[in-house]
């Protein structure tokens, strides 16, 4: 939690490993020219939170980890409305900024402790937290709950 | 009447309210159905479209694999392992979650975790492939199609669980919603009639309350009026007498009450009949009111008489100046059924509070006046005179 405080306005620290998540468009922090990259690392230093949760592709409550999308948002000085999200298997879908604000939306990168491949919905999965919020439990809601996530472009 | 119009806002808002409740919970019912359709329509797409994705990411990855061993140069190894993971990807969400209960319930469902077991014992070697190794292609692509087929049935099972094709089913959604909506229509319907029903009602209620009053009115009018002239009868006419006497003792005031008698009238009737004579009647009254104030009352008392209660009478002066001009009315013959008919009067007038205080002594010096004025010869009138009281009881006059 220490490295975010030195976030603020600084350029974001550019990714070491693999990217597994692009973020563009209306953003003010960026590590690559128009964008911000980032490895699960990068995702990790943001800050790690915990949701469990059920949810409608899956059996029982699962625990996952991640970050935040209030979190996400922050760090790359998101100024918009609404995200276009894109899945590795060509999946997109508009979501609104206001999700982020009003709910404790995880960007899940780890399910029962495990890192999240591909078969699993990853390498990232926007998680709602469904078991606290039932009003959550309707078509939009699981049309914007993408697996296999892989771009942001906020707008 | 006038409680009627007070109470009208009131009932007019209850009713809007009830309209606007009515409104309301219709829209709202509207809503949910379409809501409700919406849902159905949504769930049954989420079953089939779960299945045909399988299928779909399947010859993707068939595709792919394809494309890699051919050598063709615009696939290389990872994108060959994301599509097999992305197939991968897709068999659990057949078998979990709320989302495919329509297919976990179907025969070929339980087929899926067997599916999953093939491609984990597919994974090395897909992981190991190189292109142009085609003995280890035909092994992952056997191992694929054997998968494929099975994928098909279960796709056409759920297809057939949840409603042999969509199309049939979206027509059979389709019909049930217009049902619903014809049925709230039919609600809305039959509330607008009541309502117009009402309002209707309420209309004729009021109508006939009005019709009430004017009927109250018209009897009254009738039992207070001499049918042939429409003038006040004697009931009306002594009303009127009392009332005129207690506002001119109030007031300090005098009234004038005058008798008027035809004097040829039993003539005209014998001459010419009683319907000729009813229009003699009628001609009269007419001239009569003429000559009155609208504070006056004319009557008719029956017969041949009539009188005159002259309120507010400037004094002797003002009861002879009416005699005088009820007289001159009657100069000009009068035209009936083309005769000239000539027509005159007698009249004998008795002065509130000189003659008589009460109703009755003031009729009995009207009375005694005017027994003078038929001595005097036609077209006379007399003012009661004191030295005319011992005079003797009128006799009936014609």
């Amino acid at each position: 939690m220490a490295s975010v405080a030195a976030l603020g306005g600084d350029k974001l620290a550019a990714p070491q490993g693999p990217a597994i998540l692009s973020v563009t468009g209306a953003i003010a922090n960026t590590n690559a020219p128009g964008r911000a990259d980032f490895d699960i690392v990068n995702l990790e230093h943001l800050g790690l939170s915990r949701l469990t949760t059920w949810t409608p592709w899956t059996e029982g409550e699962i625990q996952f980890e991640g970050v935040l999308g209030r979190r996400l948002m922050e760090a790359v000085g998101a100024e918009g409305t609404e995200i276009h999200a894109t899945a590795l298997n060509g999946y997109e879908q508009t979501i609104p900024l206001g999700d982020f604000q009003s709910y404790d939306v995880l960007l899940a990168f780890r399910m029962n402790g495990a890192a999240m491949r591909v078969r699993d919905k990853g390498p990232i999965w926007i998680v709602y937290p469904w078991s606290d919020h039932p009003e959550l439990d309707d078509f939009t809601t699981r049309e914007k709950s993408i697996w296999q996530l892989t771009d942001l472009h906020v707008q | 009447m006038r409680r009627v119009l007070q109470a009208r806002p009131g009932r007019y808002g209850l009713l809007a309210v009830a309209v606007l409740v009515f409104t309301a919970c219709l829209l709202f019912s509207f809503q949910r159905i379409e809501l409700h359709h919406e849902t159905e329509l949504r769930e049954l797409d989420t079953s089939l479209w779960l299945a045909s994705r399988a299928e779909f990411q399947l010859q993707r990855l068939l595709a792919t694999l394809d494309r890699y061993v051919l050598e063709r140069g615009d696939v290389d190894h990872d994108q060959l392992v994301s599509r097999f993971e992305i197939f991968w990807s897709r068999l659990p969400l057949l078998i979990e979650g709320v989302d495919s209960r329509s297919i976990q319930a179907v025969a070929s469902a339980a087929l899926v975790p067997q599916m999953i077991a093939e491609l984990e014992r597919l994974e090395p070697r897909v992981l190991a492939l190189r292109p142009a190794d085609r003995a280890a292609y035909l092994q992952i692509a056997d191992t694929l199609d054997g998968i494929a087929g099975p994928l098909a049935r279960l796709s056409g099972e759920v297809k057939a669980a949840v409603g042999l094709n969509s199309d049939e089913q979206s027509l059979r959604q389709r019909a049930l919603y217009l049902e619903q909506a014809a049925y709230l229509l039919g609600i809305l319907a039959s509330g607008s009639i009541v309502i117009a029903l009402l309002v209707r009602e309420t209309r004729r209620v009021r109508r006939l309350l009005a019709d009430a009053n004017t009927a109250r009115n018209r009897i009254w009018h009738l039992a207070h009026h001499d049918p042939l002239t429409d003038l006040p009868n004697r009931w009306l006419f002594n009303d009127r007498l009392d009332q005129a006497l207690r506002r001119g003792r109030r007031e300090g005031k005098m009234v004038a009450l005058h008798y008027f008698d035809l004097d040829n009238f039993k003539a005209v009737n014998d001459g010419f009949g009683h319907l000729t004579g009813d229009r003699v009647l009628v001609a009269v009254a007419q001239r009569l009111n003429a000559c009155v104030r609208h504070s006056d009352t004319l009557a008719r008392l029956g017969g041949d008489e009539f009188a005159v209660v002259q309120s507010g009478a400037s004094g002797r002066a003002g009861a002879m100046f009416l005699a005088e001009r009820m007289l001159a009315a009657l100069e000009t013959p009068l035209a009936i059924d083309g005769h000239k008919l000539p027509i005159s009067a007698s009249i004998g007038v008795g002065l509130f509070p000189d003659h008589g205080a009460s109703p009755a002594a003031l009729h009995q010096a009207a009375d005694q006046a005017l027994y003078r004025a038929k001595a005097a010869g036609p077209a006379n009138f007399r003012v009661w005179e004191p030295s005319q009281a011992a005079v003797v009881p009128r006799v009936a006059t014609g």
